[in-house]
């Protein structure tokens, strides 16, 4: 496969990888938007958040979501993108781990809204496999400008 | 990457307008989240061992906002309380109060036409169960009744399905499947 080929390919890759991770955050933040009160009550389950502040988190953090995954779709600011994802991801992994290891709290994660599975393994596995998503599209494009083509002007006789 | 950073919070800036504005102009919730006024202590009826100088049975004890199982039974043979079952959809199916309505604490919001649907009006007085024990759904779903919808009577049946199965007093109560 000539270099060029195998370009290709790690960009296909990348731009699968980075859209379905954006589409994974687009879907979680739709249910949220539509209910914010709801996602109040999720992140209340967590017990990490003083109440006073709950609708202040519910209002903004989807919205983040959707802010960072658009700008994964787009690789002028893929790598931006990926650092809000890549950093919304550990809070998710942290907060689980606290509340469902730590805690032993047994609660929806509130990740999809109603659709949400027990905050657990399953939650931290789907985040983990995102995570490396995420680094995957952005470390297999490659934002170096092609050289510019070198005309060799053969000497004459 | 000083720059992707700049780029990012730059991202963090416009989403976090972004949320302001369809707040302000769309859900128009609460910023900050206030807390709902406590409900009054339930008016458990005193029963013959209630007035001896015996300390009540444990789940007689009501606390503020919530009913104990004497309460309970005595409203379920009057018919004078509608009860909402906070638990998820499979537990509701499995077994729950006849007459009770499913409002699942991980969708109040998305239900909440179930509710109004079966006749309950905004002063009447509620019931709201779950698994029993540190179960927190009913918590939830009674205070989303009082903080978004304006209920004024609520309650909370803190021992719930719990004491419900295993009291043996519901048994005439009680149904399953997916009709209240």
């Amino acid at each position: 496969m000539s270099d060029g080929n195998a370009r290709s390919v790690r960009h296909l890759v990348a731009h699968i990888c980075a859209l379905a991770v954006a589409g994974v955050f687009l879907y979680a933040a739709y249910e949220k938007i539509k209910w914010p009160q709801q996602f109040a009550i999720a992140i209340k389950n967590y017990h990490m958040v003083p109440d006073l502040y709950l609708n202040l988190m519910a209002i903004f953090m989807p919205w983040w979501e959707v802010g960072a995954a658009v700008a994964l779709i787009f690789p002028r600011t893929r790598r931006a993108g990926a650092i809000l994802i890549l950093a919304l991801l550990v809070t998710f992994m942290a907060a689980v781990s606290y509340a469902a290891f730590y805690k032993g709290y047994n609660i929806n994660c509130g990740c999809f809204g109603k659709e949400s599975a027990k905050a657990g393994l399953r939650t931290i596995g789907l985040d983990v496999l995102l995570f490396f998503c995420t680094l995957a599209s952005v470390s297999l494009y490659s934002w170096k400008r092609r050289a510019p083509a070198v005309l060799e002007v053969e000497a004459g006789p | 990457m000083l720059r992707q950073v700049s780029t990012a919070l730059l991202i963090l800036a416009a989403s976090s307008a972004a949320a302001a504005v369809a707040n302000a102009t769309w859900h128009k919730m609460d910023w900050l989240r206030r807390p709902v006024a406590p409900m009054p202590t339930a008016t458990t009826p005193k029963t013959g061992s209630r007035e001896t100088d015996d300390p009540p049975p444990a789940s007689a004890a009501a606390k503020p906002g919530t009913v104990a199982i004497d309460e309970v039974l005595a409203d379920l043979a009057s018919g004078k309380a509608f009860f909402i079952d906070a638990r998820e959809e499979n537990d509701y199916r499995e077994g729950h109060i006849r007459g009770a309505i499913l409002l699942p604490s991980s969708a109040v919001y998305e239900r909440m036409d179930d509710v109004f649907g079966s006749g309950v009006q905004i002063g009447d007085k509620v019931i709201v169960y779950c698994g029993g024990g540190d179960c927190e759904a009913s918590h939830n779903v009674a205070d989303a009744l009082r903080r978004d919808f304006g209920f004024t009577h609520v309650l909370v049946y803190t021992n719930g399905w719990a004491e419900i199965e295993s009291s043996g007093r519901f048994d005439e109560f009680i149904t399953t499947g997916d009709e209240p």
